[in-house]
């Protein structure tokens, strides 16, 4: 038998920051202040409903526009010489490589009344915009920061389809339109999982994009709140506790799709 | 090179076919014509461009020049989608994410065949390579033989007109390998289509074909059936490549008498050349007493092989392969004796017997009495008896025994082997450097198409006569 010894570090490192964590997210979820099990911290779920489907709204609304984007752009390079290759995948880890805040704080600044994108609608008689503190300019941040996460695994999967595959279709009377339908895309559904997952997951559950960006709350600031101004453990679990469950249904989902070949996402 | 088929019924051609990658020329002018219903097999080692004839038959490559006409059309400006030709790919190329039956219904599907009708026509196809039941597993769960039938399934489905196959059979162990050459023999006679099959495998190709071409380096050896390949091969490398053979460097002083080993045989050929290269197959060598043989062997070792004995024997500093039901001790001498229609000359694949090389003087003579001479990029001092001045013009014999093969450190050019052939007690080796081709004796045993370094041996330089002033 081989040893487990290797794994030790890893499962106290697991019990340390997942499972001591999520079973006091659970705790706090279904108890009251006094340590008594109870199904009343719901009623939070149903005062913050509105902040819940704008943050689902929100996610969508950017996953469905990283997509679009990252789609096109991971064929194209999967098929630039290796050279090439590298080069892109430099350029799109670039912004990266700059701290997230400083990110967002550049955009506000850029969206403001004051900001250069004003002063340049502006200058070609456009008027000022009204982008800032919308609901758009969140969706706008949030493409920005996780484009890179839709298009590396998308492009990762592509890079790898067999030049024979790609052969095999033409070679079966596929044109570029149908080659794309019935063989590229089908073989890059796995990277478009996980280029879905990875920004969608991330996306609804994004705080400090919103408040800066938007002025208003999706449901990571609502959770944020609940654990640093007016302490409410119980409020913040139930709420993290819900997000959690959509989250991981709708990722069961999206695997669900993965394993069914027939049904086309976009 | 002769071309005994007649080209009625031509379904393709190619035509003065040239294409190279990074500069290196991998068709050089690829002439040839396949007839309708036909099966044609491209034999060669690798490298020898087989693989890139059917590419740009089947439009994944576009040749630098040259034609591919099909039915008398060139299809050169066709898309690959758009040509009526499907390929057998040689790692299957099988759709990972489709199971049996959607894979095979793929190109009917394509072509918007009512879903009806594709149904029976898999279905057919399916049991016609024995894969019944199968319609529904995953690619991943089949074995590689389960695997290739649906490649050819999913070709063969669509009734192109032709079908091409890429080493198909490749990957396969030997008893499915041969299971399957039966199985395409059979595939190909029932649907009526013409194969182009590309092998590295000579049984394959003389089991299977109809037509066989033999190719070397991007060019045509040979074009013909199996019986003329394996009977009359065109030259050394053919007779090489097919099947098990002794060829023997030989002259000829007359039509019909040929001069190896040190006697005189009688064979059917008229005199190409005064050398010659002649080819005997092991099994026609006839075992004879001692006295009775045109000439006499020492039998250096003796294997049995089932149906047959091989027995390797000395003769005239040659060594003979011989495939006989007679069999004789180690040791012994033994006469052997070849029927005249048994020996097939051939001739010379190098023009020469000696390399010939014209240098030119890029010093005269110095203290030490050499000269400089260079040709190829490379100078050499020698020790010449004549003066010369600079830019005067040498000519030079290298035979091939001076020229041997060495480690880059010591090399004085480097090169390709072009083609390496046995002949009784050496190698005969054909070396691409530059633009120039040298021949070689050697003892090596290198492969053909391998880069090699090669020097000449001290005085291997030699002055032909009537050139020294």
């Amino acid at each position: 038998m081989k040893s487990k010894k290797p794994l030790i570090p890893y499962l106290v490192w697991m019990a340390a920051f997942v499972v001591i964590p999520l079973g006091m997210v659970f705790y706090f979820a279904f108890t009251d202040g006094n340590g008594h099990l109870t199904l009343e911290n719901f009623r939070y779920i149903g005062v913050n409903s509105q902040v819940y489907l704008d943050s689902f709204k929100v996610a969508f609304l950017s996953t469905l526009i990283c997509l679009v984007l990252a789609y096109p752009l991971a064929l194209i390079m999967s098929r630039m010489s290796p050279r090439a290759q590298r080069m892109m995948n430099i350029l799109i880890m670039l912004p990266m490589w700059m701290n997230f805040i400083l990110r967002i704080c550049s955009l506000d600044l850029i969206f403001r009344p004051t900001g250069i994108l004003n002063q340049l609608l502006s200058l070609l008689g456009l008027g000022g915009n009204a982008i800032y503190q919308t609901p758009t300019a969140v969706v706008i941040g949030i493409v920005y920061n996780y484009l890179p996460f839709m298009v590396l695994p998308i492009y990762t999967v592509m890079a790898k389809i067999s030049r024979s595959l790609i052969e095999a279709g033409q070679d079966l009377g596929c044109n570029g339109f149908q080659l794309l339908k019935k063989v590229i895309f089908p073989l890059s559904l796995p990277g478009v999982i996980s280029g879905i997952t990875m920004v969608f997951v991330p996306a609804a559950s994004s705080f400090v994009i919103s408040a800066r960006l938007g002025g208003f709350n999706l449901i990571g600031d609502t959770i944020e709140a609940y654990y640093k101004g007016e302490i409410d453990m119980h409020a913040g679990g139930m709420l993290s506790f819900v997000l959690m469950l959509v989250i991981v249904i709708s990722i069961a989902v999206m695997n669900h799709f993965d394993k069914d070949d027939d049904i086309v996402l976009v | 090179m002769e071309k005994k088929r007649s080209g009625s019924d031509v379904l393709i051609r190619l035509e003065n076919l040239c294409k190279s990658f990074d500069n290196e020329a991998i068709l050089k002018s690829v002439n040839l014509y396949i007839r309708d219903k036909e099966f044609v097999t491209l034999l060669g080692p690798s490298g020898c461009g087989k693989t890139t004839i059917l590419r740009c038959i089947a439009g994944f490559e576009e040749p630098d020049s040259g034609d591919v006409t099909f039915e008398g059309k060139s299809i050169l400006d066709t898309p690959t989608h758009k040509r009526p030709i499907n390929t057998v790919f040689q790692k299957y190329a099988l759709f990972p994410h489709l199971n049996v039956f959607d894979n095979v219904a793929f190109g009917l599907r394509i072509k918007k065949v009512p879903e009806a009708e594709i149904r029976p026509k898999v279905m057919k196809m399916l049991a016609m390579v024995d894969l019944k039941g199968y319609e529904k597993r995953p690619i991943a769960k089949l074995s590689g033989g389960q695997q290739q039938r649906v490649a050819i399934a999913r070709a063969l489905v669509n009734m192109p007109r032709l079908l091409l196959l890429d080493e198909p059979l490749g990957a396969l162990d030997l008893k499915l390998r041969k299971d399957m050459q039966l199985e395409l023999k059979q595939l190909h006679r029932q649907s009526g289509i013409t194969f182009l099959y590309v092998t590295h495998d000579q049984e394959e190709a003389l089991t299977m074909s109809d037509t066989i071409v033999v190719m070397k380096s991007g060019t045509i050896q040979q074009i013909g059936s199996p019986q003329d390949i394996y009977n009359e091969p065109a030259n050394a490398f053919v007779a090489d490549f097919i099947g098990e053979s002794n060829i023997f460097d030989a002259q000829m002083k007359e039509d019909r008498k040929v001069l190896l080993c040190g006697a005189e045989f009688d064979c059917v050929d008229p005199m190409p050349a005064p050398f010659v290269d002649a080819v005997i197959r092991p099994e026609d060598v006839i075992v004879t007493k001692p006295e009775e043989g045109t000439v006499i062997g020492h039998v250096e070792a003796s294997l049995f092989k089932g149906v047959h004995y091989e027995m390797t024997v000395s003769c005239g500093g040659e060594t003979w392969i011989i495939h006989s039901t007679v069999s004789a001790a180690v040791g012994e001498n033994i006469g052997m004796r070849v029927d005249p229609e048994n020996i097939h000359i051939m001739k010379k694949m190098f023009p020469d017997t000696v390399n010939r090389i014209e240098a030119t003087v890029t010093a005269e003579k110095n203290e030490q009495g050499l000269v400089e001479v260079s040709f190829d990029e490379k100078s050499f001092l020698l020790p010449l008896e004549s003066e010369y001045a600079e830019e005067d013009k040498i000519s030079f014999a290298v035979s091939p025994e001076d020229v041997e093969l060495c480690d880059g450190d010591d090399a004085d050019f480097e090169g390709v082997l072009d083609s390496v052939v046995w002949k009784g007690s050496y190698y005969e080796m054909i070396l691409l450097s530059g633009s120039r081709r040298w021949l070689i004796k050697s003892q090596m045993d290198e492969q053909a198409g391998s880069e090699v370094f090669f020097r000449l041996r001290e005085g291997a330089l030699r002055l032909v006569k009537g050139d020294a002033k």
